[in-house]
């Protein structure tokens, strides 16, 4: 029993020797962190703008045509109120009279990001038409413009100033492209195609 | 209940010590104990801390945020008529983008010290986790420090320092302008023990 004490008595004396806090120092610090974040744009886009423009027809309707003068031979009949290209009437629709219209193409785009104003440019350039394979047909285009969807579209423009709001999807400034589309040398039902082109940078 | 001042065989409640009631046996092992307490001690000298605490200081990418710069999508589609006007068609569908970042391995201290064998632990406190723009208000945009966590403290021979790691996770989600964030006043106190 006492040797056991002993080894015993030794183990506490080395463990207290080992563990002897009074030895212990500290020491305080202090850091000031710098972090530096790039200028950061995320432009959100679609690789194809898919399109389509609801058939039209109509049927006009013209008051009369007389011929008064029947030989009771092979004629050529020229009655009055024949069909000229100065009587036919004008298309209900303004685009099939050759007027431009607009359509407002909504949220084809957003941006988000970190800029050192935290502002950031978005212009849209695009073909002067779309045209269709393999033939002469074509419709026009002018007026493109970008526009940040829900706002004015007396603020719309090629190019316009709008907010980066941080990186966060729920930050994104979601955006419109506005473009004229002109029919007057349009002659052929089916696909046309044209690249348009959106460019976001920081400001 | 006994006297403490009792001398029986078992632990001396004062001292901790080993008493088996005999002092001629007891004074044998005192004598083998105050020589080994005397090698032990000398090895565990007193030390007085140093600590320098480093600017941490590091540049993030777009890429750290998760995203490249163009997000394409599918198909848009939508219908209109000649009449024009406002086209509604398929919605974006946003990435989130990552506004949580933690930075490892970064140096936060150094000690200097000729002793290889010491016990070096730290912990961080936060002390002014905020870090804006000089000259932008922290309503605007702002980078907070989240947390603070060590890692590894090593120590290099050559240099005789030790030096302390830790990794440091930042919330983005209220930073809406790049440049660099830094703060104001003390941004994290360094606390080191050394054994």
């Amino acid at each position: 029993m006492n040797r056991k004490l002993r080894f015993f008595a030794l183990s506490a004396a080395l463990l207290a020797a080992v563990t002897q806090p009074a030895y212990a120092a500290t020491g305080t610090g202090y850091s000031v962190v710098t972090v530096t974040l790039p200028d950061v744009i995320i432009l959100d886009y679609f690789t194809s703008i898919n399109l389509g423009l609801a058939g039209h027809a109509e049927v006009h309707r013209q008051n009369s045509y007389a011929q008064s003068n029947i030989s009771g031979s092979d004629q050529s009949i020229d009655g009055t109120g024949e069909l000229t290209t100065g009587t036919l009437s004008d298309a209900s629709l303004a685009a099939l009279r050759g007027t431009d219209i607009t359509l407002n193409l909504r949220n084809v785009w957003a941006i988000r990001g970190l800029s050192p104003t935290g502002k950031a440019t978005v212009s849209v350039s695009g073909p002067l038409s779309l045209t269709k394979a393999s033939t002469t047909s074509t419709i026009g285009i002018s007026k493109l413009k970008v526009l940040v969807d829900g706002a004015s579209t007396s603020s719309a423009a090629a190019s316009i100033t709008t907010n980066l709001n941080g990186i966060q999807k729920t930050d994104a400034t979601m955006g419109d492209v506005l473009i004229d589309l002109n029919f007057a040398n349009t002659s052929a039902a089916g696909d046309y195609s044209g690249a348009i082109t959106i460019t976001a940078i920081t400001m | 209940m006994k006297p403490l001042a009792t001398r029986s065989p078992g632990v001396d409640q004062r001292s901790g010590t080993v008493n088996d009631g005999n002092r001629s046996t007891c004074f044998p092992t005192l004598l083998l104990i105050i020589p080994l307490l005397l090698i032990c001690s000398p090895a565990r000298s007193a030390v007085a801390a140093t600590i320098t605490g480093k600017a941490v200081t590091f540049t993030l990418t777009s890429a750290d945020m998760g995203l490249t710069s163009a997000q394409s999508h599918a198909n848009w589609s939508g219908s209109s008529t000649f009449d024009g006007g406002d086209v509604s068609g398929t919605s974006l569908s946003l990435a989130e983008g990552t506004t949580t970042l933690t930075k490892t391995n970064l140096l936060f201290f150094t000690y200097s010290d000729n002793n290889a064998n010491r016990k070096v632990t730290a912990t961080y406190t936060l002390t002014n986790p905020t870090l804006v723009i000089s000259g932008v208000p922290s309503t605007t945009t702002k980078v907070t420090i989240t947390s603070v966590t060590s890692t590894s403290v090593s120590y290099s021979s050559s240099t005789r320092l030790y030096s302390g790691y830790a990794s440091m996770t930042l919330d983005l989600s209220n930073a809406t302008r790049s440049g660099t964030y830094k703060t104001t006043g003390t941004t994290i106190t360094i606390n080191v023990t050394i054994i």
